[in-house]
């Protein structure tokens, strides 16, 4: 199994610090196992894997929302639940499970990441207001703000939920497929603004994709993904054998989503 | 002219009509108001489930009487249908939280158990002698409620729209991104049991108007029609209030000029009609909008 050893050496400043982690579902699946994992300050760090690999079930646990885990999670210095509980930690989901027939506009899905920072019965204070001002406008939202979201691109429902994801101030930003609802012209764009918001917040940013070839160019820190982390470093150090290995990984030997990437498979 | 003449100073009359105007207005806001979250949330089934835990009630309370005279009481009774409607909601809720069951499957069961309950006890309580019919909770009687039914019209009506208007970004974001709402800091159970309260609440009194057939559709209608004119969520509340309004006085009135047509029934066909009429327009003006923007390049 090539699986490399990751150096220790970020463990005191890190952003996400991950040590032993394991998942089981209920039903007894195994879903992340011994999963090590050390993110720095300020780093854009990407992790790839097929469909079922785990992505979504670490994401959620970064985020609190999912507990009964074995080993360290650590954002900030904090536990996922109260890193989510201060805001430490934000999601920029995939936009297609917003409800996009809601009649709401992009300013106030933008606002309503201040919501939890608000608390119940009150109102969103003017600093808040205004710092997520700045956000719209890094954004490039300014002008379209009084826009339903059900009259927005792909790309632009994107910059939104990053807006909203901003808006409480947090350290790290979690993304699921930050691309996948961008078409190709967009996405050199979307990439730019995520690095001046990195610039400008100081924020890490953990992206999760099944689309290797689209996030590879842009992260700085590339871990793949398969059950177990098979890789976590520079994206130039990425070998073919590590890539065939992760991507046909086969869960229970059930095979997976992607027979594309078989080699000796599909007419070719 | 004579004909309006009559309507209202038959409606000036008689103060059944004016009782039937204040809380049927009362509940259509109620309703509208918790329209929109629920059309948008897509549990349009949800007052269909709850109101129909009603033949529940209905049951136990008939039987209660039984053995305990006390529940002849109108309020008593109400206040068991009123016990089943909102456990039945909170039930729903439970089932299709843990996310073993949808909620659609958790609504179907719930309704068919509660009106097999509300049968089996009405068979009992036939055992023992007269048990009277089902009727009333079926249609509603909106021309036969006393002053202290209008009134418990208007309280509600006003509870569901400060606790609407107190939690309204919570409630937004809980309908709009559910998962998302959590991560960002919303008690999304709280929020969503608490819809549930306040729609098994309404549901409770609005029976009395419209009855279990027909009072789903005040849940459903308002929210949807307004959703065909607006993409910003204030407006779509004014409009759903606002249909809802319009239809339980047209349809109130209708019922006066026509002497022999049920309110309830006229009510729910006014706003079918209001929906019918708003998706056309809507469909006909895309249908426009396409062709100018043909035509146009």
């Amino acid at each position: 199994m090539p699986h490399r050893k990751i150096s220790h050496d970020h463990v005191q400043e890190g952003a996400i610090c991950i040590n032993g982690l394991s998942f089981r579902y209920p039903d007894g699946t195994l879903a992340l196992e011994d999963i090590n994992l050390h993110v720095r300050r300020g780093v854009t760090l990407a992790i790839v894997g097929p469909n079922g690999a785990g992505k979504t079930t670490l994401l959620k646990i970064l985020l609190g929302l999912l507990g009964g885990y074995q080993g360290q999670v650590r954002i900030e210095g904090l536990s996922p639940e109260a890193a989510r509980h201060h805001g430490v930690a934000t999601w920029v989901p995939q936009s297609s499970q917003l409800n996009a027939s809601f009649p709401i506009t992009v300013g106030q899905l933008a606002r309503l990441g201040l919501v939890g920072k608000a608390g119940m019965l009150r109102g969103f204070t003017r600093a808040d207001l205004a710092y997520l001002d700045r956000v719209l406008e890094m954004m490039e939202l300014v002008g379209i703000v009084d826009r339903p979201i059900a009259h927005l691109s792909g790309g632009q429902l994107q910059r939104t939920l990053v807006a909203r994801a901003l808006a409480p101030r947090p350290k790290v930003l979690l993304l699921d497929e930050p691309f996948s609802a961008i078409d190709i012209a967009g996405q050199e764009r979307f990439h730019d603004l995520l690095e001046s918001v990195k610039a400008e917040f100081g924020v890490t940013l953990l992206m999760v994709s099944h689309d290797l070839r689209t996030i590879l160019d842009k992260s700085q820190r590339i871990a793949c993904l398969a059950r177990t982390l098979h890789f976590h470093d520079l994206p130039e150090q990425l070998t073919p054998e590590v890539l065939s290995h992760v991507f046909h990984y086969d869960l229970d030997g059930l095979p997976l989503a992607e027979h594309e990437h078989r080699p000796g498979e599909g007419g070719r | 002219m004579m004909l309006g003449t009559s309507i209202w100073s038959r409606f000036i009359e008689f103060p059944f009509y004016q009782n039937a105007l204040i809380a049927g207005l009362a509940m259509a806001v109620a309703c509208a108001v918790l329209s929109v979250f629920v059309v948008y949330k897509r549990m349009a089934f949800i007052g269909q489930g709850i109101s129909h835990a009603a033949f529940g009630g209905v049951g136990a309370a008939l039987l209660l009487q039984v053995y305990l005279p006390a529940f002849e009481a109108p309020a008593l009774r109400d206040a068991v249908i009123g016990a089943f409607c909102i456990g039945t909601a909170l039930l729903i809720g439970r089932f299709s939280r843990g996310r073993r069951v949808t909620e659609d499957s958790a609504i179907g069961i719930c309704l068919v158990a509660a009106m097999a309950l509300g049968m089996l006890l009405l068979d009992l309580r036939k055992g023992m002698g007269y048990a009277p019919p089902f009727h009333g909770i079926l249609f509603g009687s909106i021309l036969h409620i006393a002053r202290g039914a209008v009134w418990a019209a208007c309280v509600e009506a006003a509870l569901v729209v400060v606790l609407v208007f107190a939690f309204f970004k919570e409630l937004v974001f809980f309908t709009c991104d559910e998962e998302a709402a959590e991560v960002f800091g919303v008690r999304t159970g709280l929020i969503y049991y608490g819809l549930l309260a306040c729609v098994a609440l309404t549901i409770v009194v609005a029976m009395r108007l419209l009855g279990v057939i027909l009072c789903s559709a005040l849940l459903i209608l308002p929210g949807a029609t307004a959703s065909l004119w607006s993409h910003h969520i204030r407006r779509v509340m004014v409009i759903a209030v606002a249909s809802a309004a319009a239809s339980v006085a047209a349809g109130l009135f209708l019922a006066i000029a026509t002497r022999t047509l049920s309110t309830g029934p006229l009510i729910v066909l006014v706003m079918a009609a209001l929906f019918a009429a708003s998706w056309a327009v809507n469909a006909l003006l895309d249908r426009i909008r396409t062709r100018a923007g043909e035509g146009g390049g």
